[in-house]
């Protein structure tokens, strides 16, 4: 193959759902687009595959809260296969005794079971929702742009707009969010519930993904960001045919306006040379040219490994190799020969998002843990039945339980090898706990611990978010102080991945405000 | 019956600074006091014949250069001696000692690091220009947000539009010591795990927060209030202990015409018509007043100890939830003769600074990840005093004193109360922990007592034993200090006012949330709005 034939306008590294985002817009702009992945599949971790002949599931991610509608539009994803099995989970806080708390969102009817467990819990229900979509909108149009290159004036989002709805708070809410956002999150739930297991779960909501337990100062401000960047979303759901057929989407969507996606085609190199970028090379040391390189891959990885410090100011380099990235989960996927019984659940259970999270202690614990690399005694996990609303995952009254457990270590004490049963025994055990009959309906089952979801989805050190989303790791400061707009010091080398402006989250708006910001760069040169 | 125009409730030091400049005012004042001396917990006590123990909490402190002048401190009585830095003992008998003396506190870096000792005069120019700046906020009342004027808006906007102009990157240097952890802001700096052991210890002691976690670089900047020459931060105390800074504000509230009565402890507050209007006295004796000045914590002044009615919905709430913490316990060792170190030089100034043993800031991380889930500390972390050293009278000749904050220690236990046999495991762990660098320590021992923070709440008052009355962390400082809507020393209710700890500014600066309630009072009196 000549060298001719591996000239791009652009070349995209990773296909992920970022990647294939910054893909797709690229190539509806008119570019010559070619995405290149290490894996044998796109999606990164949203992937779907199987665990047992017949048996699908999310291999990753399960759930999707806050890939916005513009973007399925601008895509034309639903064209290319993008069907909701739903947009409506609920989430659950499950009960040993079958008390279960579904988090109300609005519904009366939940605020009023809410109440049956704690009346003053359902009194103050409403005004925490309100006062948290409040503060979320505060925070939401932060996350609806490109960053600009001058300190916090986003997009849309003059000191004047921000000062505005700060405002229109109130006195009490403006104190309240100014306390709010360096507050660890189990002050405020403290404060505004008595419930042990509402409090679970609303903390497990807040610190799952991160490195962080509910008395970690700025959780508070995690919960926050998270229910900011949904705002973004069309609700809690998944795809039919779990989360890799929202990657197929991408990439059919992609391909259809000229993307060239190759697999199994690992990038060694960035290569640039006089400040600006011209190409990558993969592992076997095919070239591939181009003057812009998007990197979907997490930013230290592309700085420091693929390019080199040396491409880069000392200070800039230095900010780049300490960006921080603590907090792994793991993955435990299991068949089952039917539904597990747990106790009250009625359709709407079955088909929502279930918290295990008895109370803040046991998340706090769980956190704990994993700074000690060690395992949880009592695991706090999220757990979808995803062939409830999608039966084609399954054979014929057959389901897949996916589960994600936060805060297990990258390095586990003793070795995953020794450890890796010890760890899926005690997470049956733990869900046992809630459905009896589980380790009855299990005929097959995988776990990917965090080592191994690095390995398969191209995640370094299994972190979901490539770079803890904490105060000095966002907005401005994602990847680092004034690289927040995608682009980077070597001309024609943009970041694209969930390691930069809004983060993490399933969302598709770092490839997409990358996507905008080299073209927009581009225009103006 | 008695009447007088100011009650001051607690003769604990915030109490006496207010006592003092309401009578300078011109007011009547009467201070009264549960126990038979001054300082709250700041009291000195003998622990053996001849052995005088410094009062819990921290033996040194920052008193604004303000009061010093206001109350002409100096001519009263009082002195304030600056101590040396410190020694930090790690478990391989390693040390780093903090010197004022900047040439001397490089050249003790680049034992350890040259790189480290290179980065010293940065890092000792940030933290002055950080402490510079709180210093501008502890004399005043904190201006509140919530306030709805329109030049407010005016300042809430400009504010924000200066903020919003500032590059990211200038951003990001200014932001990083409210946001970072201790660990990450200190590894900026310094590349040595030993000299950043060194410089996190100190900001740990009394705070319920761990090297590790988000926000922690902002425990740094306190410890520069009393300034630097270049070297490490200048530790300053009382000649005589913390102590004497209560008996020189007493002399001073009777100079003035106020008068201190002990063994007097309020039990109720009598309200007419919705206002404060007397304070009852466990005898029964009431005494008249149109002002009570509250010196107890925030849950005891609105919580505990007092029959409210008529406390605004949600108020009692708020205040249940500030976060309070118990966290240090206090060990006293009465010896005879001073321990061999033989690991530290024979002669070393920066003990007069004090000694913290507790490994490195691994160590204090998972001493703090025990304190969270609320266990008995394996390896907690030891803030030494050895005021001995420099006030030999405070022990027999020849004899020493070990005053140990101990940190990281819950008030309760997950599995259960502080037991005598948990009591006695955790003395011998504090005594196991010296012993490792001090090898015959234990026969020096003449007396020892612990006071884990149940003690200390029963003893001092401190709602759960927590040193600061609440914690410092940013959510709950400032204008949210002690809740949102107090307005820093007022509530709720009319003519009771909070000038403890409990209100700004926190533990920060001695004296100073005393002076500034009675500021406001003052200022309220004349009609004049603060």
């Amino acid at each position: 193959m000549s060298d001719e034939a591996l000239q791009y306008d652009v070349i995209v590294i990773g296909a992920g759902h970022n990647g294939l985002v910054s893909a797709g817009y690229m190539a509806r702009a008119g570019k010559k687009v070619v995405v290149l992945d290490a894996a044998e599949a796109v999606g990164g971790a949203a992937r779907t595959a199987e665990i047992s002949p017949d048996y699908q599931v999310s291999s990753g991610a399960h759930l999707i809260s806050c890939l916005p509608k513009q973007i399925e539009r601008d895509l034309k994803l639903s064209k290319h296969g993008l069907i909701w099995a739903t947009k409506d989970v609920v989430s659950v806080a499950l009960d040993q005794g079958g008390k279960h708390i579904v988090i109300p969102a609005g519904r009366k009817s939940d605020i009023e079971t809410l109440a049956a467990h704690s009346k003053r819990d359902g009194e103050t229900w409403r005004r925490f929702e309100a006062r948290i979509k409040n503060f979320a909108s505060i925070l939401s149009p932060f996350l609806a742009g490109v960053v600009p290159e001058t300190g916090l004036d986003f997009s849309g989002n003059s000191a004047t707009a921000t000062t505005l709805r700060l405002e229109k708070l109130g006195p009490e809410d403006r104190r309240e969010f100014l306390r709010f956002v360096p507050a660890n999150f189990a002050s405020i739930l403290d404060r505004s519930f008595e419930g042990d297991l509402l409090k679970g779960a609303l903390a497990l909501d807040a610190t799952i993904g991160h490195h962080s337990g509910p008395n970690t100062p700025g959780t508070a401000f995690s919960f926050l960001y998270k229910k900011a960047l949904e705002l973004h979303g069309q609700g809690v759901g998944y795809p039919i045919g779990g989360l890799g057929a929202l990657s197929e989407a991408l990439a059919g969507s992609a391909e259809s306006v000229g993307a060239r996606i190759r697999l199994d085609s690992p990038v060694m190199e960035i290569i640039a040379g006089a400040g600006r970028v011209s190409g990558v090379r993969l592992a076997d040391g095919t070239l591939f040219k181009a003057p812009i390189v998007m990197s979907s891959v997490d930013p230290k990885t592309t700085c420091i490994d693929l390019l080199g410090a040396r491409h880069f100011e000392t200070s800039v380099a230095k900010h780049i190799s300490g960006i921080r990235m603590q907090g792994s989960a793991a993955k435990v996927n299991l068949a089952l020969e039917g539904l597990p019984t747990f106790e009250n659940f009625t359709d709407r259970e079955y088909g929502g998002r279930l918290l295990i999270a008895p109370d803040m202690a046991t998340v706090e614990r769980s956190f704990i843990a994993a700074k000690r690399n060690e395992l949880a005694l009592d695991p706090v996990m999220e757990m979808v039945i995803p062939s409830y609303h999608d039966p084609r995952l399954a054979p014929m009254g057959h389901h897949v339980l996916s589960v994600t457990v936060p805060n297990v270590p990258y390095d586990v004490e003793g070795g995953w090898d020794l450890r890796r049963e010890e760890f899926v025994k005690r997470v049956i055990d733990t869900i046992s706990q809630y459905a009896p009959d589980l380790s009855d309906k299990i005929i097959a089952g995988e776990i990917l611990t965090p080592p191994e979801i690095e390995q398969k989805f191209g995640m370094k050190r299994g972190h979901w978010h490539q770079g803890d989303m904490s105060f000095d790791q966002l907005l401005s400061f994602r990847p680092a102080p004034g690289m927040a707009g995608y682009a980077t010091p070597v001309e024609g080398l943009f970041f694209c991945g969930a390691g930069t402006h809004p983060g993490g989250g399933i969302s598709g708006l770092p490839g997409k405000y990358a996507a905008t910001a080299a073209l927009a760069l581009e225009k103006a040169q | 019956m008695e009447r007088a125009d100011a009650v001051v409730i607690g003769a604990g030091l915030n109490g006496l600074t207010a006592a003092a400049r309401l009578a300078g005012a011109g007011l009547s004042v009467l201070v009264v006091e549960r126990t038979d001396h001054v300082g709250g917990g700041m009291a000195q006590r003998a622990l053996a014949p001849g052995y005088s123990v410094p009062p819990i909490g921290f033996s040194h402190g920052y008193v604004p250069p303000e009061l010093i002048r206001e109350f002409d401190l100096g001519r009263q009585g009082l002195q304030m001696v600056r101590r040396e830095g410190g020694v930090l003992l790690l478990d391989d008998g390693s040390y780093v000692a903090g010197y004022t003396d900047p040439q001397v506190m490089q050249r003790e870096l680049a034992r350890h690091s040259r790189r480290d000792a290179d980065a010293w005069p940065r890092f000792a120019r940030d933290m002055m220009r950080l402490a510079e700046q709180i210093k501008l906020t502890l004399l005043k009342s904190p201006s509140d947000p919530s306030t709805r004027s329109i030049v407010s808006f005016r300042k809430r906007l400009s504010h924000a539009k200066e903020v919003a102009s500032i590059r990211p990157e200038d951003l990001y240097e200014v932001s990083r010591f409210w946001t970072l952890s201790l660990n990450d802001l200190l590894g900026q700096y310094f590349e040595s795990p030993a000299v950043r052991a060194f410089l996190a210890a100190p900001a740990l002691v009394g705070r319920a927060l761990g090297p590790d976690d988000p926000t922690g670089a902002a425990l740094l900047a306190p410890l520069w209030l009393n300034g630097s020459e270049g070297g490490a931060p200048w530790r300053m105390s009382p000649k005589g202990g913390m102590a004497a800074l209560s008996h020189v504000m007493a002399d001073i509230v009777r100079a003035r015409g106020g008068d201190i009565r002990f063994d007097a402890e309020v039990t109720d507050i009598k309200m007419v018509n919705k206002k404060a209007a007397a304070v009852i006295l466990a005898d029964g004796e009431e005494i008249d007043t149109s002002l009570i000045v509250s010196d107890l914590d925030v849950k005891r002044s609105f919580l505990s100890l007092f029959q409210w009615s008529g406390l605004p919905d949600g108020f009692g709430e708020d205040v249940a939830h500030v976060q309070m913490e118990g966290i240090v316990a206090r060990v006293n060792f009465a010896l005879e003769g001073m321990p061999e170190f033989p690991s530290l030089p024979k002669k070393l100034p920066a003990l007069s600074g004090g000694l913290s043993i507790g490994g490195d800031i691994a160590s204090m991380a998972r001493a703090y990840d025990d304190w969270r889930d609320q266990r008995p500390p394996t390896y907690p972390m030891l803030d030494i005093a050895i005021p001995t050293l420099d006030d030999p009278s405070l022990a027999p000749v020849g004899g020493h004193l070990f005053a140990i904050n101990v940190q990281y220690v819950p008030h309760e236990l997950h599995d259960g109360v502080w037991s005598p046999m948990r009591r006695n495991a955790l003395l011998q762990t504090v005594k196991d922990m010296i012993s490792r660098h001090a090898p015959n320590f234990e026969s020096h021992i003449v007396e020892e007592e612990l006071r884990v923070p149940a003690d200390i709440e029963d003893e001092a008052g401190y709602t759960r034993g927590d040193p600061f009355l609440g914690q410092m962390s940013l959510d709950q400082m400032s204008f949210n200090r002690p809740v949102p809507g107090l307005s820093a020393y007022q509530s709720p209710i009319k003519n009771f006012y909070l000038c403890s700890a409990s209100a700004h500014p926190g533990g920060l600066a001695l004296g100073a949330a005393g002076a500034n309630a009675a500021q406001e009072i003052i200022d309220g009196l004349k009609g004049r709005r603060s």
